[in-house]
């Protein structure tokens, strides 16, 4: 009975219950994105860095972790030092520098990395840097090079002359993508050797991949490499989406706040309408009294007008916020400095779950004012007032 | 009397600034200027003597000075990075990193009639190999970040606003429904539908810039609480929120055109009602 009188009374004035639906909806949407926003970042993040095929990265103690121009040197010497650690499945040094690609008479710089064969997740690609170096559809769009063509790279330029201080001519063997680059970065693989050759550098890396053996712990291996190699810093994944976290925790509190503020708008939307509407409702309220209906059903009728209208909005506030982030994070990935295959709304179950339990909650809560003013009807008086009215 | 310590494990930006004066930092190579977040980190004062290097070895390692500790003007951009910084003069940093003659940037103090473009046109096509920026677009180009943040203020706030929006509307409804014998009856005693329509417009609006006010302390509250917490987390005195008299103007705009808004919608469906009906008969 509680039901279909919650139901009846809905329906009765159909343009409320529509603006309040409309009301909850938005702000469930919204409270939908925040979440996204809130927990996306770090797992679009997590997903990039699971995907580059290794599980620590070590550099120069006291650099930054994803960018640094200090060289590791010695690099072979450590790559088998640890290696020696029986969780460890390989190590491998890799160079990551600037350089300047030159082809058809067009001078652009490029982020280069020197990188041996076997890290295919750092590029993806078909080609193989043995057979020459792997392009960035944006780099070969600027310079117009296709694969098989042959171009230049050079390094720091001359001050007294302009032109790169060593060069070294190479084959393109095909393109790739890069799952770290930045929107429009020109980025290059090429070997280990080539570059090391190029720069003038010998035995030395920029930062050292190292993979774990299937099912060993990761951290325990990062510790011990800080603890036996003082000058260096070993960070795994949890550690450098830890520092990203660090860097992005702008967005996470913005999302709780914004989160917050929606919740408390769909509260006060639900309470303050139903609040309002029970004032046209008493005498009926107090009718159902008069028939044997009990206080507690009275509260359950309110407290359940609340929460289907929070359930009938939860699925459209879900589609609307779904719709909604994909311009918010068109907005946000502009940013520089953003990885493109790094998203901020990232939707999931766990969000969407999230998002619907609040929504529900938020419509039960805005109710249980109405409610508790229903429950307190003073029959007589009610009714007195009704008549004379 | 300085003491020794050992800094290079800690990140630091070593800058280049030949051309920067700074009040304490003589012509001696050996001296360098430390910003206060970056003492304040390592735990050194003015006159300590400190151990730099290039590599986290510290296999080359220089000592040098702390000529002075100052606070310098922070960018926006840089507070979060927390990067740690020290000022060495050109030749030393030179020696230190073994780099000679060649530099990250060079600044150009132009002439006061000069144009600013025009010269970084002519020096872009004087020469391959560096790209040039004149001081606007510099800034334009560093408060990049800050745009986009902006943008996506704009579009959360415009979401934000139809909600409000929608709230007023269900609200001025459900108020003057409960006004509507009162209505019928003004309506019968010969008030114009104007001024009627007019009475509801003001009650949205009165309502709107109420609510906009209380908005407004709450907003006042929040930014000072922002600025409260993210001033001292990351170490500095710039302000992360502000309240600006025209973000006030803009709210008090809106609110006012949204109360107008709801009203009229409301006081269009309450006048097609007979004023017969309204009063009940």
């Amino acid at each position: 009975m509680v039901a279909f009188l919650a139901l009846r009374s809905l329906r009765r004035s159909p343009t409320r219950t529509l603006l309040l639906l409309s009301g909850i909806t938005l702000s469930g949407s919204l409270l939908f994105d925040m979440t996204m926003l809130g927990s996306g970042l770090v797992e679009s993040f997590s997903g990039v860095l699971g995907r580059l095929g290794y599980e620590i990265r070590v550099v120069p103690r006291g650099t930054l972790p994803l960018s640094s121009t200090l060289l590791i040197p010695n690099a072979s010497r450590i790559t088998a030092a640890l290696a020696t650690h029986p969780d460890v499945a390989w190590v491998s040094p890799i160079i990551a520098t600037q350089l300047y690609v030159e082809a058809g008479g067009k001078r652009l710089s490029a982020v280069a990395y020197g990188i041996p064969s076997r890290l295919p997740a750092l590029v993806r690609t078909e080609a193989d840097v043995r057979e020459g170096i792997v392009i960035n559809p944006s780099l070969a769009r600027e310079l117009r090079i296709r694969a098989g063509d042959r171009v230049r790279l050079g390094t720091r330029l001359s001050p007294s002359t302009l032109a790169p201080q060593a060069t070294v001519e190479v084959r393109v063997a095909g393109f790739g993508e890069f799952p770290f680059d930045l929107r429009g970065q020109r980025t290059l693989a090429s070997s280990l050797r080539t570059l090391e050759e190029l720069l003038g550098t010998r035995d030395s890396a920029s930062f050292l991949a190292v993979k774990v053996r299937e099912g060993e712990d990761p951290e325990a291996v990062r510790a011990w490499m800080n603890r036996s190699f003082p000058e260096l810093e070993a960070l795994s994944i949890p550690a450098l989406l830890q520092a990203v976290r660090r860097q992005l925790r702008y967005f996470d509190h913005f999302s709780v706040i914004l989160s917050g503020v929606s919740l408390v708008v769909a509260t006060l939307l639900v309470g303050t309408v139903l609040t309002l509407q029970l004032g046209e409702r008493l005498g009926e309220l107090a009718v159902l009294r008069t028939l044997g209906v009990q206080r507690t059903r009275l509260v359950l009728l309110v407290l359940l007008e609340g929460f289907v209208l929070a359930a009938t909005s939860a699925p459209l506030a879900l589609g609307i916020g779904l719709a909604l982030s994909e311009p918010l994070d068109a907005i946000l990935r502009a940013m520089p400095g953003v990885p493109q295959d790094v998203r901020f709304f990232v939707p999931s179950s766990a969000a969407a779950l999230r998002t619907v339990l609040l929504l529900l909650a938020t419509g039960t809560l805005g109710a249980a004012y109405p409610a508790w003013v229903a429950g307190s009807l003073e029959l007589a008086t009610t009714l007195h007032r009704e008549v004379q009215g | 009397m300085g003491h020794y310590r050992a800094v290079a494990r800690l990140s630091l930006l070593l800058v280049l600034t030949s051309l920067l004066a700074l009040p304490g930092l003589a012509d001696e190579p050996g001296e360098v200027a430390v910003p206060e977040r970056t003492a304040k980190r390592l735990g050194i004062r003015e006159g300590d003597v400190v151990e730099v290097a290039a590599d986290p070895g510290m296999r080359a390692v220089r000592r040098v000075r702390v000529a002075v500790v100052w606070s310098p003007k922070e960018h926006p951009a840089e507070v979060a990075r927390q990067e740690l910084r020290m000022v060495f003069r050109l030749p030393f940093l030179e020696t230190l990193t073994g780099r000679t003659d060649a530099v990250d940037r060079v600044v150009v103090r132009l002439r006061p009639d000069a144009d600013a473009r025009r010269v970084r046109e002519d020096l872009e096509a004087w020469a391959m190999g560096f790209d040039a920026y004149t001081a606007e677009e510099l800034a334009a180009h560093t408060s990049r970040a800050f745009v986009v943040v902006s943008r996506f203020h704009r579009a959360i706030a415009f979401v934000t606003l139809l909600a409000g929006g929608i709230f007023l509307v269900a609200v001025t409804g459900l108020r003057t429904s409960e006004m509507r014998r009162e209505i019928g009856a003004l309506r019968l005693v010969g008030i114009g539908r104007g001024t009627i329509a007019l009475a509801v417009v003001g009650i949205a609006t009165g309502v709107a810039l109420f609510g906009t006010l209380l908005g407004l302390g709450i907003g006042a509250v929040l930014v000072a609480a922002i600025n409260a917490y993210y001033r001292p987390l990351f170490e500095t005195s710039l302000q992360f929120a502000v309240l600006e008299p025209k973000t006030v103007l803009a709210a008090a705009v809106f609110s006012a055109l949204l109360g107008v808004l709801a009203g009229a919608a409301v006081a269009l469906r309450l006048l097609r009602q007979p004023p017969l009906e309204q009063v009940g008969r």
